[in-house]
């Protein structure tokens, strides 16, 4: 079971294609044989990940591609048992500490000291240190990146560490400046379509031109999800016209109809069981704002309300991200979108009535 | 120090009273010999004695204060030294518990122990630290811990409890011979140092426990540098007990520290199960309104303990508890209003009227929350899940002031992603205050089921929303690339898509699917909420039982994480 996003990620430098710039530093700074510690960012779907596998392959040959599965454990303070899986090689390991919750000191300490304190690697003609790819780490509590930023510096000699991060702004500074950062700019339109012409050729997929922009313009430069909704295409035979939406992204879509239909407090509470449901999938908030921020703006018949929606997104939004229960920020939202909407129609209904008489 | 500075104006400025009739110390004699005479006369008869004025009464009082402390000597007075011996208090036992029975961590005392052992080696040298600081909450066993492990170890423990009614600051003002030592309770503090810790036994290993430290070293780290010093000098090694460490940040820095927490749910439950004709459902309630404080615990046992009529079970009913809960929830929903308007508190200041609001029955709102005793982040949900419920009505600016402060106050609670902030307890009170500012004219709800309150649904989605998570995490790497948002939001749906067989096997056939096609499900959720309030209100309890055990133990454990970073100061890999 390999998805096209997956069987036609470049495993080498060469195949990249595009930031083929920054690829070719990245390809000279790792064949000098040592590196600092690096930071990816980028948005989702950019090529991060297949950025590091690169480097990777760059720096230890095809032995990085013998993956095996390993099962680490873990006891917190409080004696409770954590278990957390890793991707392993030889030479490196990726794992993502964030899914440890707030016990993801513990597995920072324990991991790195397992790896680059333990064992020394017995090849002399190999390099003289491990990759520890941590992914998300954006995630990561203040206590375990305060950890990270001494692990660093602590077993430079023999470790060394690549983080992955949407963005640098969850990350402490002390963290940032500890680390060469790498912003991995999203694929243009255009490349997104190169690469998913390459893909249906490949496949052996004819899909039209009118066809491919739609998908390009669907995933918003994220190539992943391009290269998904290609395939969608391929497998429901879908030639000329729009992929199905997702099933969230539908769901979404009617929340913001009923949002529109009618402004009332009983509506909320429709409307808030709908957004529990898309929480509780692990829709992040944020998009959900983005999304809802879309849909509703369309609606908007001036100018003014359209900048309060956009005001009120970007104010519930950035609440979200500092507290801990993105249904308030959300309800919120639409609460404030409600009241303005409400008054709008209103005032609009009393002026058709002035007009009347 | 508060109490102190009343006392000191009180006899120094007479003026300050309301009655200064008794302002002459003679007259205030004879009134009191007048009194103890009509007392002798009529002792016998079940007398009732005179009221006394107020003012009288202080001044009485500070006549005894100042005759006694010129006729003796003020630091025996203050200075208790109690060897360790049993009280007849019904908390402490005859004998002190073993170790391994103790309510608090087992590493804890261990860690007690091992610093006792290195500490008590005579004549170690200077490297070894010889003062101990144990903090944490009240009646966490902080000293029960420290008397059992000296038991074990065979060391004696003198106790040096501070005074904190030193009330001659007269006396002290004046003292210029002791410059430096202008708080009494310092000095008789350090004199008890100086002479404590000049002697040994040699014999038996000695412990010298200090309980909470006179309050005017934390103001003045000269002092404290000097006890220290002389702490850190001296044969025997000191304990020192405090549940405020904050106040001292040179005591954090100076010395080894371990910090004690709030006994654990389960601890405690072990700890009362000793009694054993209490019920687990007492138990429970107990455990529940001690909140990690095992004396209070106890106290409440031998408070609250009855016989049941008839049998020798023994109950601790205490009413319904969580009633208070909705009480506070009802009280704050249904906000109700006097008839007289809010008095402003400046003569030529008006709000604008429509900010104006007539004075609520209930002031303070974030009191109720207080009351109920419930977790401020809780009390929130509590209100937020009731809102459109409880306030009926269309009014959408209303809802939209209220959940604006809702989503403001949830800050709070996380607050820039630090976690577990000091400022948590803000979330309630600013939720309270928004509920009963927004909501002038409260309407009571009318109609079947609507005075019901509800359980918040965000504790249910949240703990379906991290198995989830969960079930993503133990599946990325093996079969999806990316972050959990990622996945979920964009590889599991196309997944869904291509190969929706695929997801059965993995058990995620459930996360991509949406109540969109069945209309009619929309209202799931909410197709047995309406029940009768009785049946409400049994799930709302186990309910929020659940939650505040899920709650404290997460607290519990994101501590225990913050203490080895304070202990070891080193991340010890």
């Amino acid at each position: 079971m390999s998805l096209w996003c997956d069987r036609y990620r470049p495993k080498t430098f060469k195949e990249l294609d595009y930031n083929l710039k920054q690829a070719k530093q990245l390809q000279r700074m790792v064949k000098e044989g040592d590196f600092p510690h690096l930071l990816f960012w980028g948005t989702n779907g950019a090529g991060k990940k297949t950025r590091i596998n690169c480097i990777l392959r760059e720096l230890y040959g095809s032995g990085v591609d013998k993956l095996r599965l390993e099962r680490h454990e873990y006891t917190t303070a409080s004696n409770k048992k954590l278990e957390l899986h890793a991707c392993a090689s030889n030479y490196h390991i990726e794992i993502c500490p964030a899914d440890a919750g707030i016990h993801d000191r513990i597995v920072i300490q324990e991991l790195v000291k397992g790896i680059a304190g333990g064992q020394s690697l017995n090849n002399d003609k190999q390099k003289q240190f491990k990759v520890i790819v941590i992914t998300e780490a954006n995630r990561l509590t203040k206590d375990a990146q305060h950890g990270l930023r001494r692990t660093m510096e602590k077993y430079m000699s023999t470790c060394r560490m690549i983080l992955l991060s949407e963005s640098t702004s969850k990350l402490i500074p002390a963290l940032r400046s500890r680390c060469l950062g790498i912003r991995v700019q999203a694929p243009s339109t255009e490349e997104v379509k190169q690469c998913l012409m390459q893909a249906c050729e490949i496949e052996r997929f004819e899909m039209t031109d009118e066809q491919i922009n739609r998908i390009v313009k669907l995933s918003d430069r994220n190539l992943r999800k391009a290269l998904l909704l290609g395939e969608v295409c391929k497998v429901k035979n879908i030639t000329n016209g729009d992929p199905p939406a997702y099933d969230w992204e539908e769901f979404l879509d009617k929340t913001g109809k009923m949002i529109l239909r009618n402004q009332s407090p009983s509506q909320i509470l429709q409307v808030r069981t709908n957004l529990y449901e898309l929480i509780v999938r692990l829709i992040p908030a944020n998009i959900i704002f983005q999304k809802l921020f879309l849909q509703l703006q369309a609606a908007c018949p001036d100018i003014h309300m359209k900048t309060k929606l956009a005001k009120a997104a970007a104010e519930f939004e950035h609440r979200s991200n500092l507290g801990s229960k993105p249904i308030y920020h959300l309800e919120a939202f639409v609460a404030r979108f409600m009241a303005d909407y409400k008054s709008f129609l209103d005032e609009f209904v009393d002026d058709m009535d002035e007009d009347e008489f | 120090m508060a109490h102190k500075l009343v006392s000191s104006s009180d006899s120094e400025d007479p003026f300050d009273d309301d009655d200064d009739i008794f302002n002459n110390s003679a007259e205030i004699a004879k009134l009191d010999a007048a009194l103890a005479k009509s007392k002798a006369e009529r002792d016998a008869q079940t007398f009732k004695a005179p009221p006394i004025p107020k003012g009288v009464l202080k001044k009485r009082e500070n006549q005894q204060t100042r005759s006694t402390s010129d006729s003796r000597d003020p630091p025996a007075k203050k200075r208790r030294i109690i060897k360790s011996r049993p009280k007849p208090h019904p908390i402490s036992e005859e004998a002190p518990i073993p170790v391994k029975e103790l309510a608090c961590t087992k590493k804890k005392a261990e860690e007690i122990r091992s610093w006792l052992i290195s500490a008590s080696v005579v004549g170690s040298g200077s490297s070894t630290q010889k003062v101990l600081l144990v903090s944490g909450p009240n009646g966490c066993g902080k000293l029960t811990a420290i008397k059992s492990v000296c038991h074990e170890e065979r060391i004696d423990i003198q106790e040096y409890v501070c005074a904190e009614d030193s009330s001659t600051e007269e006396e002290n003002l004046f003292d210029v011979s002791y410059a430096v030592f202008r708080d009494p309770s310092a000095r008789d503090f350090m004199s008890f140092v100086y002479q404590r810790t000049l002697f040994r036994s040699e014999t038996r290993k000695q412990l010298l426990v200090i309980k909470e430290l006179p309050y005017s070293l934390a103001e003045n780290p000269l002092e404290f540098e000097k006890i220290a010093i002389t702490l850190q000098k001296a044969h025997i090694p000191t304990i020192i007990i405090t549940n405020t460490p904050r106040l001292y940040p040179n005591l954090l820095v100076t010395f080894r520290h371990v910090q004690f927490l709030k006994v654990a749910a389960t601890a405690m439950k072990k700890v009362l199960g000793k009694f054993k004709n209490l019920s687990t459902k007492d138990i429970k309630e107990i455990v529940d309104a001690a909140d990690g404080d095992v004396r209070q615990a106890l106290n409440m046992v031998h408070f609250n303990s009855r016989r049941v009529a008839g049998t020798n079970k023994v109950t601790c009913e205490q009413g319904d508890s969580k009633l208070l809960l909705f009480r506070a929830l009802g009280r704050i929903l249904y906000s109700k209003r006097l008839d007289t308007r809010e008095q402003s508190k400046f003569r030529n200041f008006s709000l604008e009227p429509s900010l104006q609001r007539r004075e609520l029955q209930y002031p303070e709102p974030e009191a109720q929350c207080l009351n109920a005793g419930f977790m401020p982040s809780s009390f929130s949900e509590f209100l937020h899940e009731n809102l459109p419920r409880y306030i009926p009505g269309e009014n959408m600016e209303q809802y939209n002031h209220f959940m604006d402060d809702f989503s403001f106050a949830d800050q709070f609670s996380k607050f820039m992603g630090y976690g577990n902030d000091h400022l948590k307890n803000y979330e309630a009170a600013v939720s309270c205050r928004s509920l009963s500012f927004w909501n002038p004219n409260p309407v009571k709800p009318s109609g079947f089921g609507t005075g019901a309150l509800h359980k918040p649904a965000a504790i249910d989605h949240r703990k379906k929303a991290l198995e989830n998570r969960a079930k993503l995490c133990s599946h990325r790497l093996v079969n999806f690339d990316g972050s959990v948002a990622d996945i979920a939001a964009d590889s599991l749906p196309g997944l869904a898509k291509i190969k929706p067989q695929a997801l059965k096997t993995m058990f995620l056939d459930d996360m991509v699917r949406f109540p969109i096609r069945a209309g009619a499900n929309y209202n799931k959720l909410h197709e047995n909420d309406v029940v009768n309030a009785d049946d409400e209100m049994e799930v709302n309890v186990t309910h929020a039982e659940r939650i505040q055990a899920a709650k404290e133990k997460e607290e519990r454990e994101k501590y225990e994480c913050d203490v080895q970073i304070d202990d070891t100061d080193d991340w010890n890999f």
